[in-house]
Order: structure tokens, then sequence, then C-alpha cells
């Protein structure tokens, strides 16, 4: 299990919900064409654009996927224990 | 004359998702991409905010030339494609050079029509160069300046802020009855032409562009019924040219080991059941991905929803799905015209087929979802 910290740039987002149907479990638009960040441990609410969230390797791969699919590039995606960014890669 | 294992003709989302999507799976075979365009990948759907200067020209870029190397991606930018010839494996380039291909992706979308004459001044809209003539021309036109806007869809809704945020005297033509016909209702179109009218902007419907009008520069445009329509600029929107490849949901064209992805296919759609052209990002990267899977050993049917996500000074659209009124369709409206959150659902053979929203935020993943499960709320069943 990894731990990764997953950020929407809210001020980026356009709501083009690439996200949402590349991994529908972990992004969902909000009231505001927003995307937020879903843990599937817990309830909906609150909507966080920001979370760390343990993941199987599968659902890694799933969220960079999402965050590569962004066409403005406003998910960030870190190792929430080494603190690396792992997309976008610097 | 040189051997690659994986051509990719195309380096925009399509092309570039492709490529990387054979890396993840083949760390050993050459995959290349051509384009005629001298740039990395950058995003189409980012151009508005630059052109508005909302973000620097850096930030619509989504890769840089590093990123391919790191992946061993080789990226072949102002190239330009004279001839394919399957039977021999081979794309030959305006150079003459000879590539042999073991495998062939052609990504190369559209390019947007162009009337003829089509005098400087008049703007089409679709690429990086496209949005940097934008801005050029709107630093140096004065504040009152007229704008025309040719065309009722997609690309001349973008340029209605661009002229109105300048401060232009805008006006819109298109020869249908209402914005966006081919594809929304008359009422959803009213909806947006009034948040067009209210922002400042004067629509003439029914009348579309007979020529754009100016030698050195652009003076007016001739509308069909004679009317002149003064412009100082012009944003252009009728259309894209595209040599679309017909593919089968592996996006195999039938020719060997040539596929095809992005908004350069007709692609047969296994949610709705038939061959459709979609141009659109979410669409064309799926379509990557499932070509440079398919490329790279693993055979996985191409089977996305597509959806269309823009908003226009405030109001938010969306069309999920297939919008075609085919045989045995029926619809069901949701909202109201008033408040301007306002829906049209298809249905067909019991299952939601396609959406359109305006508005309507909170119901547009539910919906988006019944249309991937073909599941129908009870709501949305016709009555029996």
């Amino acid at each position: 299990m990894a731990k990764l910290r997953i950020k929407v740039e809210t001020d980026l987002c356009i709501g083009a919900a690439s996200c949402v149907t590349v991994a529908p479990i972990f992004f969902a638009l909000n009231e505001e064409n927003k995307a937020f960040v879903k843990d599937p441990g817990l309830q909906e609410k609150p909507f966080v654009h920001e979370r760390v969230i343990e993941v199987t390797p599968e659902q890694k791969e799933e969220i960079l996927l999402a965050a590569q699919s962004c066409p403005t590039l406003a998910i960030l995606i870190h190792d929430d224990e080494t603190g690396e960014q792992l997309f976008p890669a610097p | 004359m040189r051997n690659i294992d994986y051509l990719i003709i195309g380096s925009g989302i399509a092309g570039t998702t492709a490529a990387e999507t054979i890396r993840t799976i083949d760390q050993e075979g050459s995959v290349v991409i051509v384009s005629d365009e001298p740039y990395p990948l950058y995003s189409r759907v980012l151009l508005p905010k630059y052109v508005l200067g909302d973000i620097p020209r850096e930030r619509v870029f989504l890769r840089t030339l590093a990123q391919y190397d790191k992946k061993d991606i080789e990226l072949m930018p102002g190239v330009v494609v004279a001839a394919i010839r399957p039977g021999a494996h081979e794309v030959e380039l305006d150079s003459g050079d000879i590539l042999k291909y073991g495998k062939l992706l052609t990504a190369t979308g559209g390019r947007p029509r162009k009337p003829d004459p089509c005098p400087p001044g008049a703007h089409l809209f679709r690429t990086i160069d496209d949005a940097d003539a934008i801005r050029g021309d709107l630093a140096q036109l004065p504040v009152g300046s007229d704008a025309a806007i040719v065309g009722g869809s997609f690309i001349a809704l973008e340029f209605a802020p661009f002229f109105i945020r300048a401060g232009m005297k805008t006006r819109m033509i298109f020869d249908s009855k209402w914005m966006f016909e081919w594809l929304l209702d008359e009422k959803s179109a009213r909806i947006i032409e009034e948040v067009l009218m209210a922002n400042g902007v004067e629509i003439i419907r029914g009348d579309g562009y007979a020529a754009l009008v100016g030698g050195s520069r652009l003076v007016s445009v001739r509308t069909v019924s004679g009317r002149t329509i003064p412009a100082d600029i012009a944003g252009i929107g009728v259309g894209i040219q595209h040599d679309a490849r017909t593919v089968n949901e592996f996006l195999e064209t039938g020719a060997p080991d040539v596929w095809a992805a992005g908004d350069a296919t007709y692609f047969f759609d296994l949610t709705v059941g038939r061959s459709r052209h979609l141009g659109n990002w979410t669409n064309a990267m799926e379509q990557g991905r499932c070509a440079g899977q398919n490329m790279a050993g693993r055979r996985t049917a191409f089977h996305a929803v597509s959806s269309y996500s823009t908003s226009i000074f405030g109001l938010h659209i969306a069309v999920i799905g297939d919008m075609a009124h085919e045989p045995g369709t029926t619809e069901k409206i949701i909202g109201d015209e008033k408040s301007r959150d306002f829906g049209r659902i298809l249905i067909r053979d019991g299952k939601v087929v396609g959406a359109s929203l305006l508005g309507l935020l909170k119901e547009r993943a539910e919906i988006t979802q019944m249309i991937r499960s073909g599941d129908v709320a009870e709501a949305f069943r016709p009555p029996s």
C-alpha cells in the first residue's frame, strides 16, 4: 500500500471531468463544477480538494492516469511518505 | 530508410497518450511520434485561457521535450507526412525520407475549414499559433472595434469572450436556425444565445457568411442574404476537415498494422451501437490509450462515454453520450429554461444514451454513470 497526497488546483480546474471518467472512485465534480478528491473509505462529504489516501498499486496507477488525463494539469500527486512529486513529473 | 517498431503520426493528446501507453507495456520497441507542428504536446483545452491572458504561454504545454526523452519516446517535430503505403509498411515524409514501421497509428486530428479568401484579421482557432495570432490582433485593435464571429457552434462560442473582454462591438452570424442546431434542441440553444446576448453579443441567425471582404486586411463579412457586417477582426468557426478513418471497436483501420485514434476517426461506439465521429479532448485521450494498448498486444475494445464540457459567461454546458435522434429515441426534460438549469435526456431501447445539460451540475455525474452502465433510473423510464 502506498500513501498518496492528491491535490486538485481549483483555479486550473475547468470541470472537464476527464479525471472523473478515468477514476470515478477518487474524483467527482462539486456544485461549482470543480473536481474534488474522494476517499473510498469515507463518506463523500466533506468536499476537499486535497487528501492523503492509502492506495493499492492498481489504485495508484488509476490515480496517476487520471492526473495525466487532465487537460489543464490541475491534479498534483505526491508520494506522501517520501514527499516526492509523482505527477506532473518535475 | 529507418525501421521503427511503433510509428505515430500526430503529437496531440491521442498520439502522445498512445505513445506513453505503448511504453508502459513495451519498454524495448522504438516509439516515434512525427508531427507537423513544432511543439511537444500542448493543451487545446487551455488555449482560450491563454488568449484571454489568464495563464502564461508556458502553462499551455503539457509535456517538456525532456519528458519524451525520459520515456524513450522520440518526437520528430515539424515533419510532414507525404504518403502512407500500408502494404509496404512505409511512410514517406515530405523530405523524401522513408520510415518503415512495424505498427502505425494515425492521430492527425483535423484542420479548421478555411474560408476563401481569408484576409488577415480573420482568425481560425485550433492551434497555439492561431492563439498567438488572435492575441496579437486583439492587442493592437482599439476598444469599440467591430468584431464578427462566423459560426454557431463550439469554436464560435470560444471567440465571444475574447471580443467582449476587448470591448468590441460583437456580432455572431450562422446559417442554422439556432446555435448548435446539429447537436442541441431549440430551447437549450436559446438559453445559450440569451446568455451571449446578455453579455453584449448580437446574434444573427439563419444567415451564414458568403464572403470575408478585404484586401490586405479584413473589412467586413458579407452574408448569404447580402448583409454587410463590419469587421475589424473575425473569429471563424465553421467546422473541421479531417481525413477520418473508419475504425472498429479495437481502433483498427482494416489496413494491416494500422490503427487510428482521436478526432480523425469514425469509431464504432459500443455504448450506442453505431459509428460516430467525435472531436473532443477526453475522447481523443481515451482512444489514444486504447490504440496504444492494442498496438502493444493487449486487445482492448474502446468503450468510453463521450462528453463535451464548456462554460460561457458562467453558464455550464455539458453534452454527454450520443445526441443523435435515431429511430426509437424518446426524450425527457429536466429543470426549466428560466433558471437556466435545463437538461434533455435521450432514451433508446430502455437505456439512457445521451444528455445535454445546461447547469444541472449535480445531475451530471449520475447521468454519465447511467449512460456508462446502461441502467435506467426509474425517473427516466418511458411511460408504459
